[in-house]
């Protein structure tokens, strides 16, 4: 009797993640179907929505699909990667928790605080489970190292956050310790800051 | 002799002015007791060609003039016409309107829709039959489910489409499949 219940009760613990909720959320005015083939949630006026160490603020987001997996949000949107101590700001954003992929079109602020950096554009692409950033369209980046702040500017810039490296492409421009680097692609190793160029490359550099 | 005729006038105008209980204050008085009250009862209410309504009760009152049963430490279930189980659950006060089916449940509110299940706990809870909808005012409603859990204020919810909303979603919580 005594083993049986040991077993019950092991089962049940190798068995409770299984049943752990994934994602948590809160909203003011919220509607849910939970209707085969139109699954879906509106939260709206002060949204959140946490899944494991992602969390999103916003005025509304809706989760959809048959796991509701897709998210969407809507307006001052904060979305925080505590994993990597990442905050992204925006007005418009999609998640797609399957393939783990967040797309941003419109404006977008992003703060790395694991590397120091802040960054501007108008389109970002993230992939969470890689945790690769990709960064288009008027695209800005500050990294700030050593007292020094490097400035870069390009088309394109890829932000990979595990290797720790910038790659800048087309019309890519590098600002650091008075000097000046222009290629059309250049990459950054933020361990030591080292800059290395490809294609029309125009350097100036200070000797003082 | 004139002053006579005045003051007879008068107090015949005063004695018109008073009268018993006219037909509305009688009628009122008649239907605050019930007809029947049954206790410690299984009763069924039958719903006609729609199957019946289940109750276990303690007391149970019955109205007759304003169509009405009441049924005390009560618990209910919703039988459709094939016989299965539709709703059941329990509550301190249930009213039921025996005409049109509406019905409204109130403290330590119990109420289950089977199949899919979906579990809500509540203080007060109404039973608008003929939409289909439950709805409470609650500042502290919960419905638990297969998907997740939702606690939450101001719920309304439609049983045929599961569309449910809250005025405001306190916490929600999806469970992983």
């Amino acid at each position: 009797m005594r083993n049986k219940l040991l077993t019950i009760l092991f089962l049940l613990f190798i068995l409770s993640p299984l049943t752990a909720a994934s994602i948590s959320f809160s909203g003011g005015y919220t509607t849910l179907s939970m209707r085969e083939g139109n699954q879906q949630i509106n939260l709206s006026n002060s949204a959140n929505v946490a899944i494991d160490n992602i969390e999103i603020s916003a005025n509304e987001i809706s989760l959809k699909g048959e796991d509701y997996d897709y998210i969407e949000c809507n307006g001052n949107i904060t979305f925080k990667d505590n994993d990597n101590q990442l905050t992204i700001r925006c007005s418009s954003l999609k998640y797609n928790r399957d393939t783990e992929e967040i797309i941003i079109e419109g404006w977008v602020e992003i703060n790395d605080l694991k590397n120091n950096i802040y960054a501007t554009a108008s389109y970002l692409q993230y992939n969470v489970e890689k945790a690769i950033i990709d960064l288009s369209v008027e695209v800005k980046l500050l990294h700030s190292s050593d007292d020094e702040v490097m400035k870069c500017s390009c088309d394109i810039l890829r932000l990979d956050l595990e290797d720790k490296n910038v790659s800048l492409l087309g019309d890519s421009k590098v600002e650091w310790e008075e000097n000046t680097y222009k290629a059309h692609a250049i990459s950054i190793n933020l361990n030591n800051n080292d800059i290395s160029m490809d294609g029309s490359i125009e350097a100036s550099i200070n000797t003082k | 002799m004139k002053y006579k005729i005045i003051v007879l006038s008068i107090f015949i105008i005063l004695l018109s002015s008073c009268s018993f209980l006219d037909e509305d204050e009688e009628s009122k008085a008649a239907i605050e007791h019930p007809d029947i009250i049954l206790e410690d009862v299984d009763y069924i209410i039958s719903r006609d060609i729609n199957g019946t309504i289940n109750l276990v009760s303690n007391k149970i009152e019955i109205y007759n003039k304003r169509n009405l049963t009441i049924a005390e430490n009560a618990s209910f279930s919703v039988i459709d016409k094939e016989g299965k189980i539709q709703v059941e659950g329990s509550c301190d006060n249930i009213e039921i309107d025996n005409e049109t089916y509406n019905t409204i449940l109130s403290g330590n509110v119990k109420f289950s829709i089977i199949d899919p299940i979906l579990n809500i706990t509540c203080d007060n809870l109404s039973w608008d039959n003929d939409n289909r909808v439950i709805s409470t005012t609650d500042k502290t409603v919960t419905v638990d489910s297969d998907i997740g859990l939702l606690i939450g204020s101001g719920l309304s919810l439609n049983l045929d489409t599961r569309y449910f909303e809250f005025k405001e979603l306190i916490k929600g919580e999806l469970y992983e499949k």
